[in-house]
């Protein structure tokens, strides 16, 4: 599997189209993927997990996120042009950051985790 | 039986007109419960070929794990990749060979209902028979199934064989044990504390689908995945939840075997008659061998004593076989090759490998069968696969080494009438974690530079040998000792000593003193090594300041050491990083004895280079 991952962050771009709507305070993620099994394009808690641990987005931020899975389209509204600046500028690193996480991880002694100490906690519940 | 050995018989270069082909670009995911007779619903995700046509029947490849046959992973991963990325590039090879691939969780594990009171218990072998008439049940199945994992899965593999089910037509078989109590849970007879403790840990955790553990094991797992998959139907994960509430009834391997010293104690107390043997694989050889199916077997010489496993199946059934035996780490994913410390892939790739194991079930099912056994294995140092079809390879001696005065070892026997060495146990002796005894947990397995090692040891080095020297098969020790203590444990470890003094490891063995019997009723199984049968009624505690004699054997191993360089001895009485220690308290100090009494040696498996 560890072959994969160097070519990951072209996957992303190949495979997930971002619209920003600054005016409205919209990003949308189109996903391009063909065979997302029902249920599985995400549920809103989990896009905001990913902003937060591969966006690098710590701070207290209100996302309103809506998954369509007729279309795959993943809608994030942000509250004011600050925040939207904030999540738009950790959506432009997400791929590379998520990508780049996984080679050093897999790059990882076991038992040495400790450089993902301040990286935080994933949400567990599915 | 003929000799074979070609010099350059790489198995995964062979080509026949069975080797891999392409046939199809991609593959479909799909998932489903199938309910076994007991009514225990099984998890199970399916990938079929794109593209197959409604007429065409295919094979199925069956792969029963207890460590998630799918992943629900986490965003944005999911977006890319399904839930089966984690054993790329098998499925991708497979199904574009032509095999349909089905990944099962195992009752009481992953999203499978039920519960375990063990591994391979017999409810989850008999499943193997239920799933196959599933499986054989399915508009796109020509009737064929076989069956591969490596570790666990490769236990699985082997177990669905000893079913007998007419449609299983070959398994294969990757770093798995037969004997489990001497391949990795009790090897010598000393408890492998450090693994089982882990595996129990971490096995509990993944029944109860928690990730969080695979931080510290393996990082990128954790961040990739979030857990089990659920079958697809199963939008609420409300059949996930209750599969995963009667796991709480597992047993914890751990707590069931923590305390256990011989081979006949029961493992769980709850049933009377489960001994460590009811779930080994040897005792099932007759079953295995009825039908008669091609076995291909591999394993590595570092990892565990599984390289030993498989030189076992090779010797005692009768079924053709694959055997390979190779330089790398559990499941062949990092090169673990001491001789060669900065190879930086692993040789052969994980793809090759996987071409080579398509090869082997289409020459099974495809008309050209098997009819032969065939060992393969690779010699460390000369860095050359070799081939034969018997064992010990044809050319192999056995050629002593005595320890004497000065911490030499030489080919001379001792003439002196006395002479002895005493070392004090040095409990903080160890092998680190990056170890054979570590490795089934997939660590890499990496002996490095042991001169450090070896300073908490007691050694016994030759001069520069003056030829080339090719060790093949398994060392065996016999130690002429005393000690202060009725219990104890021996560590010997067959080094070689290059030019600058770096000191690189070759193979080790240990025994439990209470152990040292060497029983002469037949073995469970044929053995290269001395018998030791770990049962109760052949204990025999030292007495203390008694000379007694400890003979046992190393894991095989093949080796080519330099002309110069020195074969060295080192002997410990703990691994305090993998084993319990023996005696619990105490320091022993153990007299080795090396005079024409009682003259110490090491039997090395040579090979003629003539």
């Amino acid at each position: 599997m560890e072959e994969l991952f160097p070519k990951l962050n072209n996957i992303f771009n190949d495979t997930i189209e971002i619209r920003e709507d600054k005016d409205q305070l919209l990003i949308e993620l189109k996903i391009k993927k063909k065979d997302i099994v029902p249920g599985d394009l995400g549920k809103p808690n989990e896009v905001k997990e990913m902003i937060r641990m591969f966006g690098g987005v710590k701070q207290e931020i209100s996302l309103d996120v809506a998954v369509d899975e007729n279309t795959n389209i993943i809608t994030i509204k942000m509250r004011n042009k600050e925040e939207f600046e904030i999540i738009s500028t950790a959506m432009k690193n997400l791929w590379k950051n998520a990508s780049n996480l996984l080679i050093e991880a897999s790059n990882v002694e076991p038992g040495s985790a400790g450089s993902f100490k301040d990286l935080g906690d994933f949400d567990e519940n599915y | 039986m003929t000799m074979n050995q070609n010099k350059d018989a790489n198995p995964f270069k062979q080509r026949d007109e069975y080797y891999f082909q392409q046939r199809f670009e991609d593959y479909s995911v799909s998932s489903t419960y199938v309910t076994m007779r007991d009514g225990v619903k099984i998890a199970m995700t399916i990938c079929l070929p794109k593209g197959l046509s409604p007429e065409e029947k295919i094979p199925a490849l069956l792969y029963q794990t207890r460590y998630h046959r799918a992943h629900h992973l986490r965003l944005p991963y999911r977006w890319i990749w399904n839930e089966i990325v984690d054993y790329y590039p098998k499925t991708e090879l497979f199904t574009a060979g032509g095999y349909a691939v089905l990944f099962v969780d195992v009752r009481g594990c992953g999203a499978s209902y039920g519960y375990r009171l063990g591994p391979f218990s017999e409810e989850e072998v008999k499943d193997g028979v239920d799933i196959v008439d599933w499986i054989t049940s399915q508009p796109w199945s020509d009737g064929n199934v076989v069956s591969n994992g490596i570790s666990y899965t490769g236990f699985t593999a082997e177990w669905l064989a000893t079913n007998n089910h007419p449609k299983v037509k070959s398994i294969m078989t990757g770093h798995s044990g037969w004997d489990p109590f001497v391949d990795m849970i009790l090897p010598g007879g000393c408890y492998n504390t450090a693994f089982i403790q882990l595996w129990s840990f971490y096995g509990k955790q993944l029944d109860q689908n928690v990730m969080k553990q695979m931080k510290m094991l393996a990082a990128h797992r954790w961040i990739l995945m979030k857990g089990v998959k659920h079958i697809h139907s199963d939008k609420d994960y409300s059949q996930l939840k209750e599969a995963i509430e009667e796991h709480k009834q597992n047993e914890a391997v751990y707590d069931n075997i923590s305390e256990v010293t011989y081979r006949d104690e029961d493992i769980r107390i709850e049933i009377a008659e489960s001994s460590f043997d009811e779930r080994s694989i040897f005792k099932y050889q007759e079953d295995l061998q009825k039908l008669n199916i091609p076995i291909y077997s591999w394993a590595s010489w570092l990892d565990a004593n599984f390289a030993d496993v498989v030189i076992e199946r090779f010797l005692n059934l009768s079924n053709p076989q694959v055997a390979i035996i190779g330089d790398w780490n559990h499941g062949a994913h990092l090169p673990a090759n001491p001789y060669d410390p900065s190879r930086p892939e692993v040789i052969p790739s994980p793809r090759e490998r996987i071409k080579t194991e398509i090869s082997f079930f289409n020459r099974c099912l495809k008309g050209g069968g098997l009819k032969s056994k065939t060992l393969y294995y690779y010699t460390m140092g000369e860095e050359r696969w070799k081939k034969t079809d018997i064992w010990p390879p044809l050319g192999q001696s056995l050629q002593r080494w005595y320890f004497q005065e000065n911490n030499r070892l030489a080919k001379e026997e001792p003439e002196a009438n006395e002479g002895s060495d005493d070392y004090k146990v040095n409990f903080r002796a160890g092998t680190g974690f990056l170890n054979r005894w570590m490795g089934p947990a997939g660590t890499p397995i990496r002996y490095t530079d042991r001169k450090k090692d070896d300073e908490k040891l007691y050694l016994y080095t030759s001069l520069h040998l003056e030829n080339d020297l090719e060790i093949t098969g398994n060392p065996i020790v016999t130690l002429y000792l005393s000690s202060t203590h009725e219990d104890g444990a021996i560590f010997v470890y067959l080094e070689d000593v290059d030019e600058e003094g770096n000191v690189i490891y070759i193979t080790d063995g240990n025994l439990r003193l209470i152990h040292r019997k060497v029983s002469s009723e037949k073995p469970p199984y044929k053995t290269i090594i001395p018998y030791h049968s770990f049962l109760k009624k052949d204990a025999l505690p030292l007495v203390p300041n008694e000379v007694a004699e400890i003979k046992f054997g190393l894991h095989a191993t093949s080796v080519l050491i330099k002309k110069g360089h020195r074969i060295r001895v080192a002997i410990a009485g703990a691994d305090r990083d993998m084993f319990k220690r023996y005696p619990a308290k105490g320091k022993p100090i153990i007299t080795i004895e090396r005079n024409k009494k009682y003259p110490s040696f090491i039997e090395i498996p040579i090979i003629s280079r003539e």
